[in-house]
Order: structure tokens, then sequence, then C-alpha cells
């Protein structure tokens, strides 16, 4: 099934005149080649927000809206009449496989999508905008550069980084087999499991401070070796290792500014 | 019936009556008549006559001694004869006498002897010819370096999936390699600089800390500095090579003050690695 499906746009364009901006709205439909097995969402974007939710159905059903095209300077009193697609927004899906691809490099697009519970999501912005998640079922990799990350009632391996914001995670239930990390530069991280959970640990909080009501067992910190002309030299790494309830898959925290929050879901 | 006369049968028949007194007195006289005309009959009659008063007058010899134990010898023999056929029929009890006298359970018995005793043997042989213990250690040792080679060739395969969450399990299995050989060293120093998670590039830089008394191990993570695009791994990175007093990084670490978009905390930190190592 390694056909391409280049999906028609269905232009439901609404293109509501206001005042200052225009705001454009396009929807677009996907259905996957094998809706029995999970789907792969990659999204990429420059400039908007990612917003997913899942829901009971099987089409993947992506909602763009920007308000922020620029405006030409000299419309001399003419009504400004939009081009065809000026969102850019299209579609790719093969093999169960899904690529969206906007403008999004040139101002900034909102996308909202609705996929099915279970799928993959690998998902990308740069600037304005949060990626938040919800309901879904799956790995994700999620990576944001100034703005924050919300992942609510998730299942799967995360991947998770962001420089600037905010990233919190909460997780409805602990059936993952694979290591997951949470990673950010400035901003503080909030990750909540089931009670239930197994995992081992690895936490750094350069600047900040690290919060957990989980029982972590706390392993000895690795040593750093190095010789420099015949001296050696062994130094403690500043990881905190650990193990919740006799241990499982890695999950690794690290921010450099910003409190760790691992808390027990209630 | 008395007058007729009668014939020889009857006469014969009669003969042998007449001496025991059987007859009556007008068969006695009938038989007279025909005694007195049939000379066969009257000779018969002679005969009887003379064999009775021989049985009577001839004593009857005595059993010999001879006899007697021949007999008793006859009569044990005959017993002997039976006692084989059943002899114990009196003296055991019925489940015993089917065990003793079938032939089959005896043998049955005797292949079960057999084939226990040769197991024990064997066994004990076997035993005695078993690997000695180093070499079942040296089997040990094979095993464990295969499945070394395993996880090398699953943690390698790993490595380039296109899901990080597969590239950081990857990652994490290098840590249980006891001795990993350069190839394996190779590919983390490769990940570390051209992953596309930034995630996995932690995390790999983090795997790599175990190795960092190896001089070629070093060389890559300096080398890696001018990949690094991740304002995360890059502070990483200068923080590590400030851990490791690692002087020749500085070099890279200034290239990466004059990298396009260099964060200001970013900077700040290279700056200061740069000041503690230098």
């Amino acid at each position: 099934m390694n056909r391409y499906v280049k999906i028609g746009l269905m232009l439901l364009i609404s293109a509501s005149a206001m005042k200052a901006q225009n705001v454009i709205k396009n929807q677009l439909t996907v259905s996957l080649s094998n809706p029995a097995r999970p789907g792969m969402l990659d999204l990429n974007l420059v400039f908007g927000k990612i917003h997913i939710q899942g829901y009971a159905g099987k089409d993947i059903i992506i909602d763009a809206a920007s308000s922020g095209e620029p405006q030409s300077e000299s419309n001399d009193g003419l009504k400004r009449i939009s081009k065809g697609n000026p969102l850019g927004l299209s579609a790719e899906e093969s093999n169960n496989n899904i690529t969206i691809s906007t403008n999004s490099n040139a101002f900034p697009i909102d996308v909202i999508i609705k996929v099915p519970w279970r799928t993959a999501l690998k998902l990308r912005t740069y600037d304005k905008g949060d990626i938040v998640v919800e309901n879904v079922i799956g790995d994700m990799e999620v990576d944001n550069v100034n703005g924050g990350i919300s992942l609510k009632n998730v299942s799967g391996s995360i991947v998770a980084n962001t420089y600037k914001g905010e990233l919190k995670a909460s997780f409805q239930d602990t059936k993952f087999d694979k290591p997951m990390a949470f990673s950010s530069m400035g901003g503080r991280i909030e990750v909540s499991y089931p009670s239930s959970l197994k995992a081992n640990v690895k936490v750094k909080s350069e600047n900040g401070e690290v919060f957990s009501d989980f029982n972590i067992a706390r392993n000895p910190a690795a040593i750093v070796k190095t010789s420099i002309s015949g001296v050696n030299k062994s130094t403690l790494d500043d990881w905190l290792y650990g193990k919740i309830d006799g241990g499982g898959p890695e999950i690794m925290i690290s921010n450099y500014y910003g409190n760790i929050y691992l808390k027990k879901l209630k | 019936m008395s007058d007729r006369p009668i014939n020889c049968d009857q006469a014969k028949d009669w003969i042998s009556d007449g001496p025991k007194g059987r007859l009556s007195d007008a068969e006695q006289a009938a038989m007279d008549t025909h005694m007195s005309i049939c000379t066969q009959c009257r000779q018969d009659l002679e005969d009887t006559r003379q064999l009775r008063q021989w049985l009577q007058t001839d004593q009857a010899p005595a059993p010999s001694l001879r006899m007697q134990t021949q007999f008793y010898d006859m009569l044990y023999s005959l017993e002997e004869v039976k006692s084989e056929q059943r002899p114990t029929k009196s003296a055991f009890p019925f489940n015993a006498i089917k065990f003793k006298s079938n032939s089959a359970v005896w043998f049955q018995v005797a292949a079960t002897i057999l084939l226990v005793s040769s197991g024990i043997i064997t066994g004990y042989w076997l035993r005695s010819q078993a690997p000695s213990v180093q070499f079942a250690q040296k089997q040990i040792d094979t095993m464990a370096v295969q499945i070394q080679q395993m996880r090398q060739m699953m943690m390698l395969t790993l490595l380039e999936n296109p899901s990080a969450a597969e590239r950081l399990q990857a990652v994490s299995l290098s840590n249980e390699l006891d001795h990993p050989d350069e190839q394996v060293i190779d590919a983390l120093l490769t990940t570390l600089s051209y992953d596309t998670n930034v995630n996995v590039r932690l995390v790999t830089l983090d795997a790599l800390l175990k190795y960092t008394d190896r001089p070629h191990v070093r060389e890559g993570l300096i080398e890696s500095l001018a990949y690094q695009d991740s304002p995360v791994v890059q502070m990483a990175l200068a923080d590590l090579m400030v851990k490791l007093q690692e002087k020749r990084s500085v070099k890279a670490l200034r290239g990466l003050l004059l990298q396009k978009g260099i964060r200001s905390p970013v900077k700040a930190k290279i700056e200061h690695s740069i000041m503690k190592l230098s």
C-alpha cells in the first residue's frame, strides 16, 4: 500500500471579514489506508499552536486557522480576495503515516486535529504557540521551542522537549515498555502518573529542585572518569538515579531552570 | 416243561449253575437226560467240574515282598507326578502360586532389575564422563559473549529506528553492555552528533559518561560540540567538558559562541565554562 494519496482540499473557507484582519479557516479530512491499525501523524509547524484531541472515530480531521496573514499595504479601498489555499494546508497519507504541511513558516497557523484514540504523534513547532495533546494513546515525540507542552490523559512512551515553556504531562495508565524523556531548558516540568508506576528514574534539575510523592529508592550516582596527562580523575555525576516500585523502563527528566515535579495522580 | 428235552445252549448255562445247587429238581432231571444223550455237553460238564475242583483245591499264591515294594514304588511315583503337576496347591496362598509358577513374571522381574541397574550404571558412567566445570564455564562464557553480541546488534539496529522512543531504548540497551566495542561507541557518538531528537542526544550523552576514560570517547565528545544546535545539549556538553577538565574543547566551545542564534543563557554558560577551563 505504498500509494501516495494527495488529498484534495475541501475548502470550507469562511472568510469572515473583520476590521483589521481576516480569519481564514480550512478543514481537511484524511482517512487511514488501514483503519484497524494505529496511524502515525507527523506535523511540523514553524509558527503556530498544535492541539490534538483523541476521539472515537476513524478519520483524522484537521482544522487549520490563521488570523495573521500579512496584509498588503496599499489596498486602495479594495476588498482583498484571498488565495485559493492561503494556509497551504495539505496532507499525505502513505501506509497509515500522515504528514501534514502548511505555510506556517510565513505566518502563524493554529492547527486543531481530531485523531482516533490510538495514534502515534510526531509534533513540532518553533514559535507562537503551545502544543496540547488530549486523550491520545500512542508513542509521541513532541518538540517545542518557545512554547509550552501539555499532554493530558495520554498513554504510551513520550519523548518531549521544549526550550522555554512549561512541560506538563499526565498519564492515564502506566502501560509503557519503552523509555521516556522530558527535557526543558527554562521551564518547569510536571509529570503525573497513576500510583501503580514502576520505573527507573533519572532526574536532574541544574538550578531547580526536584519534588515527588513517589517513593524513590535512590541508586548511587554514576562516576565520571577521566585521565589528563596521567592523572586519573573521578567526579560524581549530577544525575539522580532511582527506582520506583522495583524499577521498569527509564524515565528521564531534566531541565536547567525551574523545578521538576514527579507526581502521583489523585 | 420239565419233560421237554433241553438243547445244548441251555445245558451250557446250567452246567455253570449246576454245581452251585441253583437248579431245581426238574431242571436237574432234564439236565441229566441231556447229558446222557449229548457227549459234548457231558464233556463240558466234566471240564467245568474239574476246573471248579481245581479252583477250590489250589491255594491262592501269597504276594511276594517284591510285589509289595513294587506296588508302593508305583504309588510313590504316581504321587510324585501329581506333585510335580500341582505341587503347592495346598501349601501356598494362591497369588504366590501364580507368581512362582508363571515363568513370564520372573522374566519381567529380571528384565526390570536389568534395566534399572543398567540405567544407574549408565548414569554414573555419564557423570564420570560429564564435561568438567571448566568446560561448562567456557560454554557459559561463550553464550554470554553471544548474548552481548546480540544485544549490541539489536542496539545498533534500534538506533536507526525512526521512532525516538525506540532510539531511546537502544541507548539504554547500551548501558547493559559490559564491554562495548568501538562499533557501539562510534554509533553512540554518531547519535550524539546527528540524532534529530534532543532527548535522544541527551540520553546518549549520559550513556557515554561511563566511557569518558577512553581517549577516543573524549575526542568524539569534543568533535560533537560543533554539531549541537539544541541549547540543552550544548549546555550539558559544556558542563561535561568542565568536569572532564578537557582543555582541548575550548576551541570547539568558542566555535559554539560564534554560532548563529545562540541563546543568551547558553552563551553565558559556555563563556563560564571556557573561563574555568583556561
